[in-house]
Parts: structure tokens; sequence; C-alpha cells
């Protein structure tokens, strides 16, 4: 029994984990579970992420729930197959760290808000709230003005070298940037600019964004 | 202000006030627990975290910042993990010791940053922290739902400590380290929450009796309260006080 991991394509959470089995190489099985019929609310889902959500990963007797906790956990198992995500030294290691909760406390929250805004709210039938777009997306233009000089000075977010950092932010930018069709902020700044175009044509994102069209 | 302690090689700016709410002392009583080091108060209220040379060092204006040599790292939780990684051999091993293990730490500290933290506790305490310092009532249709947040994820809590000792495992790791500081809060605010746990207020009590805990607080001006942990009754008094 191999890798199996239960979500939806509807979810950048899950779909951040399947980049990264692209990017190691390594079989899986998907479990699809339907979010728009509330499966990931009943009571047998519960019992294995009692908060609801999607993707949990299930490995031989592990039960593993978290996307970036999966993601760490594959990174470290599969060291030294496929694309190297952790960086090499403890440092390195450090510094990846730092931009995985960097993407998670400071880009991950206004991003969601606004796709939540701009892509799910119009998807369920529903009115855009203009005002909270306008408010979070003042947010990320600072943040990505972090992010330039970052990129400005490195190629990748952690050093000179793609890891799990960058490819942390490849289904929710995919999400803002081409279903959203809010680029123009990227596209103002040309290192963060340059990184995205990078990172968004390397062949496992590509895969993966085929199976959810 | 600033307070200086001897130190080694470590160099640490942090704003260790549990008023302030920033979840960070959790890096210094880790810390304490292996080595000294200097820690340099930041003053959030002044808005230091905003000054340029301060920007330089952490853009997004947060605390802490790590500094050892010429290396310097922010984010706590990538702080923490480094520390834990390079000392893990010195004192407790918090990160977990074979794959399976870390793996369910790294899932319960991000459980505990994103059920626990940012979507019940730290909005609710921050209003309890308001309301006190506006001098104002409390806004009750907010903190009405992120209780019964926290109820959910203490009872989830609950469950999973009826099979082990701590929440990732049946050892000290990451995240009982990350969420005791929270918890001390809790047991001012609304104790009921752990009193009503028998598990939880078991582990509760273990955490928060940690010598490096104590010792943190010790440190910290900003707590006007003994430790803890109280009963409905205690705590009651010293809200009012």
């Amino acid at each position: 029994m191999g890798i199996i991991v239960l979500g939806s394509y509807l979810s950048p959470y899950t779909l951040r984990v399947l980049i990264e089995l692209e990017e190691l190489g390594v079989d899986y099985e998907l479990k699809l579970v339907n979010l728009k019929q509330g499966e990931h609310r009943t009571p047998e889902f519960l019992k294995m992420q009692p908060f609801g959500q999607v993707p949990v990963l299930q490995d031989g007797e592990l039960t593993l729930f978290e996307s970036r906790a999966i993601t760490r956990y594959l990174a470290e198992k599969f060291d030294g197959q496929g694309t190297p995500l952790l960086g090499k030294s403890m440092k390195e290691k450090a510094l990846v760290n730092q931009w995985v909760e960097v993407e998670s406390q400071n880009y991950d929250r206004p991003l969601i808000s606004i796709v939540e805004q701009v892509v799910w709210t119009p998807s369920w039938g529903k009115t855009t709230n203009e005002e909270i777009v306008a408010a979070e997306m003042a947010k990320l233009e600072k943040v990505l003005d972090i992010y330039e000089v970052q990129l400005t000075n490195h190629k990748y977010l952690a050093g000179d070298f793609f890891s799990l950092a960058d490819l942390g932010h490849l289904p929710g930018t995919h999400l803002l940037v081409n279903i959203g069709k809010k680029g123009a902020i990227f596209a103002a700044r040309p290192h963060l600019n340059a990184w995205w175009e990078d990172i968004s044509s390397r062949p496992s994102f590509k895969k993966i964004m085929a199976k959810t069209s | 202000m600033t307070q200086i302690f001897q130190s080694r090689r470590l160099q640490e700016y942090c704003s260790c006030s549990l008023q302030s709410n920033r979840p960070l002392c959790r890096l210094n009583y880790f810390l304490w627990q292996v080595e000294d080091f200097d820690l340099t108060l930041v003053d959030l209220k002044a808005r230091e975290h905003f000054s340029p040379e301060y920007l330089a060092m952490q853009p997004f204006h947060q605390v802490p910042v790590f500094e050892s040599g010429d290396f310097r790292l922010y984010e706590s939780r990538a702080i923490v993990r480094y520390i834990a990684e390079k000392y893990k051999d010195a004192g407790p091993n918090i990160l977990g010791s074979t794959l399976e293990e870390k793996a369910l730490v790294n899932q319960w500290v991000d459980v505990e940053a994103h059920q626990f933290n940012d979507f019940a506790f730290a909005p609710w305490s921050m209003e309890y922290y308001l309301s006190w310092m506006m001098k104002r009532p409390l806004n009750e249709a907010l903190v009405a739902p992120l209780y019964e947040k926290l109820g959910y994820f203490l009872d989830v809590a609950e469950k999973h400590l009826s099979k082990t000792k701590y929440l990732a495992g049946n050892f000290f790791s990451m995240v009982d380290l990350n969420i005791a500081p929270s918890l001390l809060r809790v047991s001012v605010l609304q104790p009921e929450l752990i009193n009503d746990r028998k598990n939880v207020k078991q582990w509760y009590e273990s955490i928060t009796s940690r010598p490096a805990f104590k010792k943190m607080l010790e440190v910290d001006e900003g707590w006007r309260f003994p430790y803890g942990p109280f009963t409905n009754e205690e705590a009651q008094k010293l809200r009012t006080s």
C-alpha cells in the first residue's frame, strides 16, 4: 500500500501536496473528497481530520493532516529522490522554514481572502465584497513589495535554490493571478514576476494544473 | 527598556510581554533550557519595529528576530525549529525522533497555529485585552463564536490526550511549548475551558510547571498575575482586581 492523498482539486492546499509529489517523483493515489457535498464534514471524515479540512495523507499506519506538515514529511521521507526541497545545510533549512512561515502567516492570509471573494464567492452564486478585496489587496501588495526586494537579491525565496518555500506559493498564486485575474500586482514588480514565471513553468505545476481544468 | 542577560553566542530581539499577546516567550523559555542569550526588548508601543534599522532585519516589522554571528532568522516557528535541531542532543528533543513523530509534531504545530491561534485564541484574547485597555465593555457578539471554537479545539485535545501524554505523542514537543503561554491566558480569562476538561487540565498543569516556563514568567514584567493554574473563582477575582 502506497501513499494516499484525500483531497480536492478545488483546494489549493491539496494541490500543494500533489505538486510536491510530482516534484519528488513519488507515486500516489488521490481519493477525491466532495467538498461541495460536504463530505469533509461527515462523521467518518471528522474521525480522520477533526477540523474537517483537506488534504489528509495516509502512508501505511500514519494519517497526517495540515498541508505544510504533509509537505515537510514527504520532503524529509523522500530526501535524495527527485527535486531537493529542504536546503542542504542547517542554515539553509532554517531559511526555507522561515519563508514557509512567511507564506503561511503573511502571504496566504490576504491571498485566500481575495481568492475567496473574487473566485469562490461568484462560484457560489453570491456577490463579491469589493471593500474586502480592496483592503486585502492593499495588505498583499505591501507583502509583495518585501518579496520584490528579497527576489532582487536571490533567485528564489530561501536562496539560490528552489525549495518547499517557493513550491508552497504555487497553487494559491495560480488562483489569484490566473483565475482571479489579479496578475497586474505581479507584473508591476519585475523580480517577483520573473520568479512567478519561473516557478509556474515547472513541469510538476503544469501537470497538476492540467488536471484541475 | 532593555534587559540584557549574559550571553555566549546568541542574540535575540523580542517583545517579551504576554500582555502584548506576542506568543514569542515560548521561544525564550525554550532557549533558557539550552543556553544563555542576550535579550533585547523591542518596544512595540513606540513602534520601534517600524524603524529603518529594525526593518532592515525583519522587513515584515514583526518580532522576534534571532541573530547568531552573522546568521539572522525570523518567524518564531522557524527559529524554534532551528534551535531545536541544533541542540537536539543537548536538551529535550521537541521535534520528535522518528520521521513519523516529526510529522505528527509538525501537524499539531500547524493545528495550534491555525485552528487554535489564528481562528480562535488570538482574536478572542485580543478583544479581552482591548476592552481592558480601552476601558470599554467586552464585545460579546465577537467573543461568543470564538469561545465556541476554542471549546471545540479543546474537545479535540481532550480526546487526544486520553491516548497520549502530550499533544503530539508521549513526549513534550514543540506544540506543547508553543501553546503553553496562550493557555496561561485562557486560564485567567475563562478557566473553565481548561478546568472542565480532565485531560486538558492535567496536561496544562504539566506543561506550565516546567522550570523554563516559570523562568520565562519571572522575566516578563508585563504579566501581572501569578502562574496559575487557577480555579474558576480565583480567575474571577484576578480579572476584577
